[in-house]
């Protein structure tokens, strides 16, 4: 499987980037890489052949984790291992340190960037639906500047994303979570530890009992459980509750299928999964 | 027919300590430092390499190829294709064919028609892969897809595509074989289980792929080839007659070798080709096979779709079997496919006396299946084990208890069971009985009764098997048409650094050859094994060897170790009496020296020993200079290694998900060589097992007859994380068919055993939810069956496909004539208003050629069409068909037929646009739902731009 | 290698690359469409390294850059400019095999030997970061190696041995 012939070009700024990739006629196939771990396995798959690679790795300014006032901000390289081992994250986000840890292999963890992830749009992610959960912001650079899209616009359809063919995602920015939510990422596989999920399942539980339920591997896109994200009180949700949440979560989604699973299986989990992790929650000791 | 169990041969035991050894593997030095020499670790500065381009449809005609384009890319030497081959080339054989099966003759290239996604079509030689690869690209060739079938049931439907003229059917052939009173035994069983079990399609996906590099110097006219194969004397033949070669021209060898399992037995297309290429340039060519076409292109594995039934009496004995089963054959025979010993060994070790099998050998447009661990018997295993478990159940038996009652005792043996099989000797019971103690298997049923209506439950399987490995001798064989016999050979030759080299044609390729003949030689003769050099695999310098399968290569080497070793052990032991004046019984060879017994300081050393005998000088007269053997050994009969495992799993019914708590095999397989590779091959063969049960099994769309999972993110073999420890018993009993018996009778490792036990062990153990089935109070051991699934062993998984039917009616308000008109003389005109199209152009003859670029997603391709007006009734209807593939983006094949009718409606015309589209390669695979969606747009758009079109058209006009 | 072509193939811009592999500076200039792993094998010689499926599943392909495990198969040979790669003809250069490479041989824990090399350099890596603390965390970083021959629990047994982790009694 040799991939197709294509030319390499290396930036050193993200302006650099941007150029490259609105070089040339629009018939010019442009793709960025990043770690190479979703754009070289598309190639391989003959999914992708563009004609050129824009590489980022020596851009400046992508990478990293920073924290100021328990907002985080990610640099769009950051590998999937820096984030879920980054003190910052675990202490201000630690779903997405948990959902970063999940990701693949522990090779590819490191290999693999954030970005790249949320770049092609997969709904089989790991951090695509905790990163809906947490309500975060998207900036991407393009050749009219910067913009910042809200993650819940981010996703557009199937294996695409709010990111335009000369525009670059710079890094992700997840507001201030307020303490005492309580939170959990479920990924479930049903067959070997390597695959994608077929369910990931964030969900976050505010003190004033807002909640965000977000599901990837379900829909074409990761997206948000509208009708089920709840109203709950602080007392604990009921058995009856939960299950009407969870029922409605598995009328909301729009699954796709594929060899992981049939349309009613992925609605069956999704209500299945959506149970035990409000059942998890109720229980949960919030941290002081 | 019955087998005699032929007389044990008579040749001494071996007198050293090194049988039952854990000698460290020598092949380790090498393998552990990344110094292995693999087909492709080989230099290739000097090298051409091939690409090999495919059929991507299941089924087609091949119409056309043309490679001019391809031809004039610098670096691309050679291009073949189908008739030139055909004309050159015999076509491959089958080296273990079925009773009664005619010929099928499988091509190097195909030849007008392909018969399999994934059949080779051409082939690119090359100054580089990377070249020969963007040649292919270039090498337009046209394809007419062809009605397929992808499943074995539907291929025997009368309205099933044929796929063979050689055939009246898809049946290839029918065995069916009936021993004793089925029927009769059946009526009286006072239980009678039957159910329906389709085994899935697997790949033994070794982690070297295929790999071959031959090389040919015109004038000198032998043919080197260095390929990745178990078997390399078998394969030179195969070659040879494939090529019309002489046999002695050509040189063959497996250098290190990435794994096997059945999957590199035999000579493939692709290796007939690049010796062409070879042959033709004069230089040295080679071919890696990279994973995707791995999936393809190697043979399939254990695909099968068994009707079974067991009657049982209510004291547990087994009263009648019978298996009528369909085997999926794939599009052609492969050298040692389909698996022979579903029939056979169906029986297992049970005390059976009444059973029917019947096997149906069908053809699909699918890769070819071949051997794979186990050649049939981990699936009848595991039929026959579910269903006897079952029959217990119903009867409210305790199934260890019902397997007691079975199992062939030691004063039975030899037992010929109902498939013709004679087990020679085995106590079937102790395995029975370790694994059953081993788990504590009372405690854990009374834990699973109290557990019984949790979410997460207990399952416990148990499963008992007998394996056949090696053949009963090579005339019997000869007398199933098999190419080889059943024997093999060795040489021994001293060397005067004491030791002594073997020579064996086997390869190896984990299975450590290397290491256990060194023992045997070792003990045979009275040396340290890391003295015994191992030289295998090579067709030059050693004796003709059949190979690696079956798990026979060490009671067969044993066997011709044995006799060669006291050869050399007997003219040593003669050499030395003259030059140490004693006689021979005198005498011992012992760590490298003969010595006298009793006065030990009287001694010579076997390399002294060897100087004499190959100098010549001092040797008395009727000693011949020299100091090696060459023997070869004939098994007399099969040896039978069997077993019983056992699982624990706990299983979330809601789910699904479960957790091998415990895996436990015990496990005869008589005298141990080499205890550690033994437990090693058990671990190995139980992760294949695991594999094939939960996470393996090839998918195809049945409506484009395209493979779904063939790429290593989608079909998964499990990893470290996925396994669970397995606990391995010993229940060791001598067998006295093979050579290294009593104390050192050996049977062979068992492959399948462990496989299907592992599978049936586990799929009987896992309680899996369904509201719909009630478990019993005793045993709460249900199959796993989800009932949202169509397909087994993945959860949930339902054929998606990328074939989309679709239909839009639009009306126009011009009359039904000028609407026909337009179509008829403005194809050009109607093909660009496909969103999309970028250009079009007519070829005449109703054949036009387009350009179309669609994107789903951030994923795009443009498409190069070929279509073509099959059929008009004027003013009434059209149809039309395309074939073609991306030329640009995301890498897929189309087929699409359509028809468009037109009827009056009022003034205006009704047109009706009905067509199917066909989504091959990774494209397809994407998801249903999304193609479909995207072809609703498109048909939409389509519709829209056609009447804009018509309308200016109609007006301009 | 690339070409002038009259038709069809492109020619695209070879790239420069300068790394350290094994110690010893490369320079050299490479088509950048070539993998790292094919670029070890074919253009510097070291074909310890193995190709098993192209996709970054299998681990036959795992290399050290810069002391961390990567699959090699999913990099772009230009991506290694500016890096320090090992592969497994570094780890036992002289006489003596490595502690990691005896325990595999002591426990038996290689068959083919085709995916030994991406076993031993995942488990370097592993010693190094210190990430495995029991058997079961061992097995999930180890499962992005795959191995065909053995079950893996020779495997398990001999890097569980040399990281001084504690295995479950079997």
């Amino acid at each position: 499987m040799i991939l197709p012939p294509f030319e390499y070009v290396e930036c050193t700024s993200i302006e650099e980037v941007i150029d490259a990739l609105g070089d040339g006629d629009s018939d010019r196939d442009a793709r960025i890489v990043a770690g190479g771990t979703v754009v070289v396995p598309m190639m391989k798959h003959d999914l992708l052949r563009p004609d050129v690679l824009v590489s980022l790795e020596r851009v400046a300014g992508l990478e990293g984790v920073e924290q100021s006032n328990g907002e985080i901000t990610i640099g769009a390289l950051a590998r999937h291992r820096e984030v879920s081992r980054s003190e910052s994250v675990r202490e201000a986000a630690p779903m997405l340190a948990q959902a970063c840890g999940l990701v693949a292999s522990p090779v590819i963890r490191s290999m693999g960037s954030l970005g790249g992830n949320l770049c092609y749009g997969e709904s089989a992610s790991d951090p695509s639906p905790v990163l809906l959960a947490l309500n975060a912001r998207l900036h991407v650079s393009g050749p009219n500047g910067t913009r910042t899209v809200p993650i819940e616009d981010f996703f557009v359809g199937f294996y695409e994303t709010a990111v335009g063919p000369e525009e670059v995602l710079t890094h992700v920015e997840i507001p201030r979570q307020p303490r005492e939510s309580r939170w959990t990422y479920r990924k479930w596989t049903p067959r070997a530890r390597e695959d994608k999920p077929l369910i990931g399942l964030a969900a976050t539980i505010r003190p004033d009992g807002a909640a965000r339920l977000a599901v990837g591997g379900i829909n074409p896109t990761p997206v948000l459980l509208g009708s089920a994200s709840v109203r709950a009180s602080d007392s604990d949700l009921s058995e009856r509750e939960v299950n009407d949440i969870a029922d409605a979560a598995a009328a909301e989604v729009d699954p796709f299928e594929d060899l992981q699973g049939s349309e009613e299986y992925r609605r069956e989990m999704v209500r299945v999964w959506v149970g035990r992790v409000l059942r998890a929650l109720r229980e949960v000791e919030v941290d002081r | 027919m019955t087998e005699t169990l032929h007389e044990p041969q008579t040749e001494s035991p071996p007198v050293g300590p090194w049988i039952g050894e854990r000698v460290p593997r020598f092949e380790d030095e090498r393998l552990l430092r990344g110094r292995g020499q693999f087909v492709d670790d080989f230099d290739d500065s000097r090298v051409l390499h091939v690409a090999v381009g495919r059929c991507p449809y299941p089924h087609a005609s091949i119409l056309d190829i043309d490679m001019s384009e391809a031809l004039a890319v610098a670096g691309v030497e050679q291009i073949l294709a189908g008739r030139e081959v055909a004309a050159r080339t015999q076509p491959l054989s089958v080296l273990r064919p079925l009773p009664d099966v005619p010929r099928l003759p499988f091509r190097a290239l195909a030849v007008d028609r392909a018969l399999y996604e994934g059949h080779p079509v051409v082939s690119v030689a090359a100054t580089s892969r990377a070249i020969a690869e963007d040649a292919l690209e270039l090498v337009d060739i046209e394809y007419e897809p062809l009605p397929h079938v992808v499943d074995a049931e539907a291929a025997l439907e009368p309205t099933a595509p044929q796929i063979w003229d050689e055939l009246d059917s898809n049946l290839v052939v029918h065995n069916p074989r009936i021993e004793g009173d089925v029927d009769g035994a059946l009526s009286r069983a006072d239980a009678r289980v039957a159910d329906r079990f389709a085994i899935g399609r697997v790949s033994a996906l070794p982690m070297e792929g295929r790999a071959i590099q031959a090389g040919y110097s015109p004038g000198i006219s032998t043919l080197d080839v260095m390929v990745s194969t178990q078997i390399p004397h078998m394969f030179r033949l195969q070659l040879a007659e494939a090529l019309e070669f002489r046999e002695a021209d050509i040189r063959l060898r497996a250098p290190d070798v990435g794994g096997g399992f059945g999957l590199k037995l035999g000579m493939y297309p692709e290796d007939v080709v690049v010796c062409l290429h070879a042959i033709d340039l004069g230089c040295t060519v080679r071919w890696i096979e990279d994973r995707m076409e791995h999936f393809r292109a190697s043979t399939h594995a254990r695909e099968a779709v068994h009707r079974a039934e067991l009657g049982m009496n209510r004291d547990g004995t087994i009263q009648g079997m019978r298996d009528r089963y369909i085997i999926d054959m794939g599009a052609y025979n492969s050298p040692f496919g389909p698996p022979m010993l579903s029939s056979l060994m169906f029986p297992g070790p049970y005390r059976v006396r009444d059973c029917e099998v019947d096997r149906r050998v069908v053809a699909t447009n699918k890769t070819p299946v071949g051997a794979y661990r186990g050649y049939g018997q981990p699936e009848s295993n595991f039929v026959r084990e579910i269903l006897v478990d079952r029959a217990a159940r119903s009867l409210e038996l305790d199934p260890v208890e019902v397997r007691r009652r079975n199992v062939l005792r030691p004063h039975e043996m030899p037992w010929t069971n109902a498939g013709g099989a004679v087990y020679d000797s085995g106590d079937y019971l102790r395995p029975l009985e370790k694994a059953i103690e081993a788990i504590d298997y009372e405690r854990v049923r009374a834990e699973q009764r109290q557990r019984d209506g949790d979410s997460r439950r207990l399952g416990i399987g148990v499963a008992s098997f007998v394996e056949m490995t090696g053949y009963p001798g090579s005339r019997f064989l000869g007398k199933h048409g098999a190419a080889y016999g059943a024997h093999e050979s060795v040489t021994l030759r001293a060397n005067r650094s004491g030791g002594i080299d073997l020579y064996t044609g086997v390869a190896t390729f984990g299975q450590a050859t290397e290491t256990t003949f060194a023992q045997i030689t070792a003990s045979v003769v009275g040396i340290s094994p890391d003295a015994v050099a191992v030289h295998a695999g090579d067709t030059l310098g050693t004796p003709y060897n059949v190979g690696s399968f079956a798990s026979r290569t060490t009671i067969a080497g044993a066997g011709a170790i044995l006799a060669a070793g006291n050869d050399l052990r007997a003219k040593v032991l003669r050499i030395a009496s003259g030059f140490l004046d004693a006689p021979v019984d005198a005498l011992d060879l012992l760590d490298g020296s003969v010595v006298v017994l009793g006065a030990p300081q009287r001694r010579m050393a076997l390399a002294d020993i060897a100087a004499e005998a190959i100098s010549g000088h001092h040797l008395s007269a009727n000693e011949d200079p020299g100091l090696e053997s060459t023997r070869y050994f004939d098994p007399p009969a099969s040896a039978f290694g069997n077993g019983t495992a056992a699982a624990i799993v706990e299983v979330d019914v809601a789910t699904g998900i479960f957790e091998v708590l415990r895996f436990v095999i015990a496990h005869d397989c008589g005298q141990q060589v080499n205890p550690a590779l033994v437990e090693g091959q058990l671990h190995g063969g139980l992760a294949q097992g695991f594999g094939a049960a939960f996470f393996e099994g090839l998918q195809y769309d049945q409506d484009t007859g395209q493979m779904l999972n063939g790429t290593m993110v989608d079909y998964l073999v499990p990893t470290a994380a996925d396994l669970p420890s397995f606990e391995i018993h010993h229940a060791d009993v001598p067998s006295p068919v093979t050579p290294l018996r009593n104390p050192w009778g050996r049977r062979g490792r068992n492959d399948s055993a462990r496989c299907r036990r592992c599978q049936r062990a586990l799929r009987c153990a896992r309680t899996v939810a369904s509201r719909d089935q009630s478990t019993t109070a005793h045993s709460g051991v249900v199959v796993a069956c989800d009932r949202r699934s169509r397909a087994t062993p993945t959860l949930g998984f339902r054929q998606g496909g990328s074939d989309v039917k679709f239909e839009e009616v639009f009306e126009v308000s011009a009359a039904r004539e000028k609407v026909w008109e337009f179509f008829d003389l403005e194809a050009e005109r109607v093909g660009m208003c496909i969103p999309g199209a970028e250009e079009i152009h007519s070829l005449g003859d109703d054949k036009y050629r387009l350009k179309v670029a669609q994107k789903v997603g951030s994923m795009g391709a443009t498409f190069d069409l070929r279509a073509r007006i099959r059929d008009r009734q004027p003013t009434e209807m059209m149809s039309l068909s395309a074939t073609g593939r991306s030329i640009k983006g995301a890498r897929g094949d189309v087929r699409a037929t359509a028809v468009v009718s037109l009827e009056d409606k009022g003034d205006g015309t009704t047109i009706r646009l009905d067509a199917d589209v066909a989504l091959g390669g990774m494209i397809g695979s994407l998801g249903h739902k999304v193609i479909a969606q995207k072809a609703e747009e498109i048909t939409r758009d389509f519709a829209v731009a056609l009447g804009e079109s018509m309308t200016s058209w109609t007006a301009a006009s | 290698m690339p070409r002038v072509t009259d038709a069809g193939a492109q020619m695209t811009p070879t790239v420069g690359i300068r790394c350290v592999v094994n110690g010893k500076t490369i320079e050299d200039s490479v088509e950048p469409r070539t993998s790292l792993v094919d670029y070890l094998r074919h253009g510097v010689g070291l074909t310890g390294t193995h190709v098993g499926c192209e996709q970054g599943v299998c681990g036959m392909c795992t290399v050290l850059v810069d002391g961390v495990a990567a699959k090699s198969c999913l990099m772009l040979a230009p991506q290694a400019d500016g890096h320090e790669i090992r592969t497994i003809e570094s780890v036992a250069p002289g006489e003596e095999l490595h502690p990691l490479q005896e325990a595999l041989r002591d426990h038996h824990g290689l068959q083919c030997g085709y995916c030994t090399p991406g076993f031993v350099m995942t488990a370097l890596a592993l010693k190094d970061s210190g990430a495995a603390c029991d058997e079961a965390t061992l097995r999930a970083e180890l499962s992005g190696n795959l191995c065909r021959c053995t079950g893996y629990q020779n495997i398990v047994t001999a890097v569980a041995e040399f990281l001084g982790v504690e295995e479950h009694p079997a």
